[in-house]
């Protein structure tokens, strides 16, 4: 398995901590990722509904950027960019017409997308390919923490394009805490919505959706909730002192990302992990020294 | 061909149907110069009265011997044709139907001048054919007037009963213990709150005791030969391992059985009663025979027990070597009443049953309800509490792409009932989630009323999500919407009831190729014509009765019973019928017993004569499809009514004028 690594822009930039964190961990796990240089934005899902040519182009090429790098598997950590490159790879693979013009314009920056590339995220990658005993063999300090796994809407749905974990009921990110010898705290809103697309056409709708989620979490005893999705992270950390503002209270629950969860149960110190980025405070999340008892 | 070939051409123009679009004068005139064309006429319905008169008047006095019309569809008139020409004394099968409305004027509307050309081109073709037809006739065979009805509900009850009355022998299988099927685990039926035992177990006990029904209950058809008429039926009989004729129900085996106490679920209580090994599956069992469990009985799996029920036993009727039992029975016509089988909500996830002990199926609650139930009619939960609020959720796995499009019909009524009932037992406050309301039949949108002026709470919304309202799993919420007030509603209950909607059964796809009849796309029986022929299926002799045809309720359930009864008693009365005449011959002479005809028939109509070495064909069985006959490699077989002559007569006719672009 050779992997090409598509941070995306919210990676690079505004979670830049994420694109830290992946570093790290991928090399204490000992996975080889190549990051893909000069890639372009997926789209965000916005440029697949308005002009599918174009994102059948854009993505195309991403795709095409990652075989010339000599990968089999592309790795994203995002799941809009998951959902955008799937749909697109998706067409392209159904649609021979439309892998044919999409090469027909990669040739002239004399690129070329074979259509045989597999796509995946971060965490299908730790799952399905590197194995979770293999995860839960490098743990050296058990997280003892009550973590709640949120997973994103477009990680799980569309299910017959993402092809990921029970739609309805998913189980991987919980299996994946237990693993990392942390408490995965089951809620109903973990498959939901956070809200971050109509964060600019209604923000206050958007809080209010992210609001309950958080909330009932808080409420369940949660030291911190795991998000794949950067996009998610802005809306419950970034976000997070608008939402403490809706509800009326303070919630002060420390969001975290894939990768620094890991890198935590793998020994590593927060602030390596680039969690003193957060807006909600991080800095303070580390292992228990023992399992933590009562709610 | 026949010398001295007289045909007569009728050209209709049914109204407008035809006569709109196709030139039908032209046509009838074109006919006139057809080869051996005595006589050529239009009408404007040709199927009316004096249509037919002038049919007839033309034979006497013309002295016609071939008749072709040229209408609608065989399927529509073909018969009244053919009884017109039989009435004025000539054979049946000399007469030659032509479309010209279905094939002609009804699909090339838009081009009158072509669309008259091809009515002409298939008017010469029936012309060329008809003069090369033979006379032909229709064989009769008796009917055996007994008759099998399988599945012991409601519907097999009602159809037996009704044939046992009309003095004919019935065998009515059903393979659990007991007859009563899903009627008998309700507790009230609406919109009458009819208690459902009341009125069905003096119907069992008649067909317990009718003397012209055999009840064979605990078991099962395994094959069924022969056809219409003549079906050899081959039944078997499951192990009670108690002899049934000695057993007298007083149940004293229950009481001394080694298990103290009932431990195992109770397949009629939903599994939320308990029973021991030996048991009799609810009160009221119709037959009052008790059996034993083998994977639970102690003797049957480990032959180490002290086997106090046999001893307790004051008829020994204990027989712990009992085998199955094959019987062969002959019967005339069949009935089919198989009922159906409830969704299944582990397949809507979202719900939550199965994960949280506060979400029950509508059948699990009837019995929670019924007196006889497991909790004694008391309406209580797993963990013992009274529910203090109820949702109702309709359209459980119905109208849903994503588990059965259809509506199960009877969920919106029952789910109505149950809401009276729960809050009769509890005076919860009672929340009904529904989609539509759908109360069609009689008294039943005034039951709808009752209910509502009970103070039961209506919410039209689907629900999204049910999940634990905390730790303590005592209530959950429903997550849903109101739509006519246009908000979300987040209601925590006590009880979720889920309306699960109807299903076929699940083996029913390997039953109809017992009976060699149709399943639709999800399962349900098919009938021959959803509007004019409900009870009949397209094999001969199998009728339907019931929800193995579809989802319905009780009413309907019995008047498809009653259908399906004097459909199999015309047979039996007639005591003969007609086969058709089309079907498939072999010329022995030709016939080199190749066998290669023989497993392609679909109707398994083709056998072979091992003494004569030649394949046979069962008249009675052959639907005249045809795939033997062009299978042949020696030419050896024929059809009635679609010989090669025929059918080259036919081509030549089409194909006259060229082929044309």
């Amino acid at each position: 398995m050779k992997y090409a690594l598509y941070p995306g822009c919210v990676a690079e930039d505004s979670c830049r901590e994420l694109g830290m964190a992946i570093k790290f961990v991928t090399r204490k796990l000992g996975l080889e990722m190549t990051t893909i240089e000069n890639a372009t934005c997926c789209g965000s899902g916005y440029l697949t509904a308005y002009d599918g040519e174009l994102s059948n182009f854009l993505n195309g090429r991403t795709l095409a950027l990652a075989e010339k790098a000599g990968a089999d598997t592309l790795v994203t950590v995002c799941s809009l960019c998951q959902l955008s490159l799937m749909k697109v790879d998706k067409e392209l693979k159904r649609d021979p017409a439309a892998l044919k013009r999409t090469n027909e314009r990669l040739a002239e920056v004399k690129l070329h997308y074979s259509g045989k590339l597999k796509i995946k995220h971060l965490l299908q990658v730790l799952l399905e390919d590197y194995g979770i005993e293999k995860i839960a063999a490098k743990v050296t300090r058990p997280l003892n923490l009550k973590v709640a796994p949120f997973y994103s809407c477009q990680l799980l749905r569309p299910s017959d394009i993402l092809h990921f974990d029970d739609p309805e009921d998913p189980k991987s990110l919980a299996n994946l805490i237990k693993a990392l010898g942390g408490t995965p705290v089951e809620f109903p809103g973990k498959t939901k919505c956070c809200g971050f697309h109509i964060l600019v056409v209604d923000p206050e709708m958007a809080i209010k959706m992210s609001g309950s989620i958080l909330e009932d979490v808080k409420k369940r005893g949660a030291d911190c909730m795991v998000v794949p999705c950067p996009c998610c992270h802005l809306v419950f950390d970034m976000y997070q002192p608008r939402i403490e503002k809706g509800l009326g209270k303070k919630l002060r629950l420390p969001i975290v990302h894939l990768p620094q969860l890991i890198g935590l149960a793998l020994g590593m110190m927060p602030k390596e992990l680039g969690m003193g980025r957060h807006v909600a405070d991080a800095t303070k999340l580390r292992p228990r020294a023992k399992a933590s008892t009562g709610s | 061909m026949a010398e001295n070939v007289k045909i007569g051409v009728y050209v209709c123009h049914c109204g407008a149907n035809i006569g709109g679009t196709i030139d039908v004068p032209g046509v009838a005139e074109f006919a006139k110069g057809l080869p051996n064309v005595a006589v050529s006429r239009d009408y404007k319905y040709a199927c009316s009265d004096p249509g037919q008169q002038m049919i007839r008047d033309d034979i006497k006095n013309l002295k016609l011997n071939r008749v072709v019309v040229a209408s609608c569809s065989p399927l529509m008139h073909e018969e009244t044709f053919r009884k017109c020409c039989s009435d004025a004394g000539l054979n049946p099968f000399f007469f030659q139907m032509v479309n010209i409305r279905e094939h002609a004027s009804w699909v090339h509307q838009q081009d009158k001048a072509k669309a008259t050309e091809k009515a002409k081109d298939l008017v010469r073709a029936a012309v060329l054919r008809v003069a090369d037809h033979e006379p032909l006739m229709k064989k009769r065979i008796p009917v055996n007037p007994s008759v099998l009805v399988v599945g012991g509900g409601i519907a097999g009850i009602h159809a037996a009963l009704t044939i046992g009355n009309a003095g004919k022998k019935v065998y009515l299988v059903e393979r659990e213990p007991t007859i009563g099927g899903h009627m008998a685990m309700l507790d009230k039926t609406f919109p009458t709150l009819d208690c459902a035992a009341c009125i069905l177990t003096p119907k069992m006990t008649s067909v317990g005791k009718h003397p012209n029904i055999t009840l064979w209950s605990y078991s099962d058809v395994v094959k069924v030969d022969g056809y219409v008429g003549n079906y050899k039926v081959t039944v078997r009989r499951k192990p009670r391992y108690v002899i049934e004729e000695r057993c007298i129900g007083c149940l004293q085996c229950i009481s001394s059985c080694v298990f103290k106490d009932a431990k195992f679920p109770n397949a009629f209580d939903q599994n939320m009663g308990k029973r021991k090994p030996v048991y009799i599956p609810f009160p009221q069992a119709v037959p009052m025979k008790v059996l034993v469990d083998p994977e639970t009985c102690l003797t049957l799996r480990t032959g180490k027990c002290k086997q106090t029920c046999a001893e307790s036993c004051g008829q020994m009727a204990f027989d712990f070597n009992q085998k199955e039992e094959f019987k062969e029975i002959e019967v005339g016509t069949i009935i089919l009443s198989t009922g159906f089988k409830p969704f299944d909500p582990k397949r809507t996830p979202h719900l939550g049953y199965g994960k949280y002990p506060n979400v029950y199926t509508s059948l699990e609650v009837e019995r929670l309800v019924n007196a006889s139930g497991p909790t004694d009619g008391h309406v209580v939960m797993r963990d013992g509490r009274k529910p203090e609020s109820v949702a109702i959720i309709h359209c459980v796995g119905s109208r849903d792409e994503k588990t059965n499009p259809y509506c199960s019909r009877v969920c919106c009524m029952y789910s109505l009932k149950l809401a009276h009932l729960i809050k009769e037992h509890t005076n919860a406050k009672i929340y009904e989630f529904y989609i539509d309301m759908r109360t069609p039949g009689k008294g039943f949108e005034e039951f709808y009323n009752r209910i509502a002026e009970e103070g039961v709470t209506f919410i039209q919304g689907k629900v999204a999500n049910i999940s634990p309202e905390d730790e303590s799993g005592k209530r959950v919420v429903v997550e849903g919407e109101n739509i006519l007030i246009g908000r979300k509603v987040k209601i925590p209950v006590d009880m979720v009831v889920l309306a699960v909607g109807l299903e076929a059964q699940s083996d029913a796809k390997d039953v109809r190729r017992l009976f060699n009849i149709s399943c639709s796309e999800e399962g349900w029986f098919l009938e021959r014509h959803p509007k004019l022929a409900p009870v009949s299926t397209f094999t001969e002799g199998i009728f339907l009765s019931g929800c193995c045809q579809g989802p319905k309720d009780i009413p309907d359930t019995v008047a498809q019973a009653g259908a399906a009864a004097a459909e199999a008693l015309v047979l039996i009365d007639r005591g003969e019928i007609e086969l058709e005449a089309n079907f498939a011959y072999v010329r022995e002479n030709d016939c080199s017993g190749c066998k290669s005809c023989i497993n392609l028939c679909p109707y398994s109509a083709i056998s072979f004569d091992l003494v004569k070495g030649k394949a046979v064909i069962n008249e009675a069985l052959c639907k005249g499809c045809g795939t033997c006959v062009a299978s042949c490699p020696s030419g050896a077989i024929g059809q009635h009514l679609f010989e090669d002559v025929q059918i080259f007569d036919e081509i030549r006719g089409i194909l006259t004028n060229g082929v044309k672009g």
